[in-house]
């Protein structure tokens, strides 16, 4: 074989290879995490939810948007601003409404350091997450949601809250268009600010200390006492004197 | 008063003031003691991961005539279309599938005239299948259909092939139809079907 026959087999190769890699399927692929699912808050005050949004697997970017789903005590529930960013899909310029973008990021050995700034993908910031069944790092994009807790909401009380994130991917235009969901579910309990702890009688007695009758406490019967016994002294230094 | 009237008065108030207190408090019967135990408690967060992949998708069926039944997804979209659970999901999950209505303008079928299967056989169920978890986690409004449910913590990826066949109705009007289909995994466990 000459030559030229060679070139042409490798060049024959290297097409094939391409056409090969070109023709790879579309894989959509949302991935998250959840690290709380109760918080501990108190009345008027703001609670931030989180959650992590990953995109491990797939080859297309995942379009998240998010909304309320489930929210029995309405309460008030702040996302993220919906952003209206325009995309070049395929040669055409599209306007996709979300709260966030996850870019296809592969699992990494080593959390990258520093970590890259320039490509879009990274424009928000990242986070490198540890699953216990793999190993290395996850790249993730972090969302958090605001709760602002009612000023009368009595302690004790829990609140429950699901918020939903659905993934879109576009490119494709086929008879069934497939998305993915994935609820997430809080639960919010409300509990004084300050610890406090202490002893009451048994159910049925009235509340008190010491067993005075009153319900006066041991210290209040205490000060009472030497605060008489003081007055007493007193008097009877400062009385005007009886001159014979 | 003299001053050894005040005197004596003051040394009355702290007698009575120290019968108060040790009247208050317990006074120690016994000897400190020379250990003592506590106990508080340790705890430790696992993250639960739960990542899908699709592919296989969307869903596509060629152009067809009305009448026609159990008709095949294209073997580029849909024939099957696959889910799968990936190997960083650490926890159990339920997936689930939910669609929308066949719609075209004015016109529309429903989703239960599309048909799926984990295998290639007609014999599988209508999206309306009897066997559906409550919609509560995953807000659906149509019927849905669970087809994982998976104890996906041994760092394996777990993937379902899922067929697709539709049936166009008899007199539905000619065009081209589309609906959305929605995969929904829960971290829960919830006895399946």
């Amino acid at each position: 074989m000459n030559k030229l026959n060679v070139i042409v087999c490798f060049l024959m190769i290297l097409s094939f290879s391409s056409v090969a890699m070109c023709a790879e399927g579309p894989a959509y692929s949302l991935g998250t995490m959840q690290p709380i699912k109760t918080y501990i808050s108190s009345p008027g005050k703001n609670v931030t939810l989180t959650f992590y949004i990953f995109n491990a697997y797939g080859n297309r970017i995942s379009h998240i948007t998010l909304y309320v789903s489930d929210n029995p005590d309405n309460l008030e529930v702040i996302l993220p601003p919906l952003q209206h960013n325009r995309y070049n899909i395929s040669g055409i310029s599209t306007v996709i409404d979300e709260q966030l973008y996850v870019c296809n990021m592969s699992i990494v050995e080593v959390k990258p350091d520093p970590v890259p700034t320039d490509n879009f993908c990274y424009k928000e910031p990242t986070y490198y997450l540890k699953s216990t069944n793999v190993s290395g790092f996850i790249p993730a994009k972090r969302v958090e949601v605001m709760v602002k807790m009612p000023e009368d909401a009595k302690l004790g009380t829990q609140y429950a809250l699901t918020i939903m994130a659905n993934a879109n991917w576009y490119g494709e235009m086929g008879t069934s268009q497939v998305s993915q969901a994935r609820p997430f579910t809080y639960n919010i309990a409300m509990v004084s600010e300050n610890y406090s702890e202490t002893l009451l009688p048994p159910e049925g007695e009235t509340e008190g200390g010491g067993g005075w009758s009153l319900g006066l406490s041991n210290e209040t019967v205490f000060g009472i006492v030497i605060a008489v016994l003081v007055i007493v002294i007193l008097f009877q230094q400062f009385r005007p004197k009886k001159h014979r | 008063m003299n001053s050894g009237r005040i005197t004596i008065g003051f040394i009355i108030i702290g007698v009575i003031a120290a019968a108060l207190f040790f009247g208050m408090a317990k006074m120690p019967t016994a000897y400190a003691a020379t250990n003592s135990n506590g106990s508080t408690t340790a705890q430790v967060v696992i993250n639960g991961f739960v990542s899908i992949t699709l592919s296989g998708v969307p869903i596509y069926f060629s152009a067809m005539d009305p009448g026609i039944g159990n008709t095949a997804a294209n073997a580029t979209g849909g024939f099957p279309m696959t889910v799968t659970v990936d190997s960083t999901t650490n926890v159990d999950v339920n997936v689930y599938m939910n669609g929308s209505t066949f719609v075209k303008s004015a016109d529309n079928f429903p989703v239960e005239n599309m048909k799926y299967n984990v295998s290639n056989s007609t014999s599988g169920r209508a999206w309306n299948a009897t066997c559906f978890a409550t919609t509560a986690p995953c807000n659906y409004t149509n019927a849905v259909i669970q087809i994982f449910n998976e104890t996906a913590r041994l760092g394996t990826a777990r993937a379902t092939s899922i067929y697709n066949w539709i049936s166009v109705p008899l007199t539905q009007a000619p065009g081209t139809y589309g609906n959305a289909v929605k995969v929904c995994a829960v971290q829960t466990t919830i006895s399946g079907c």
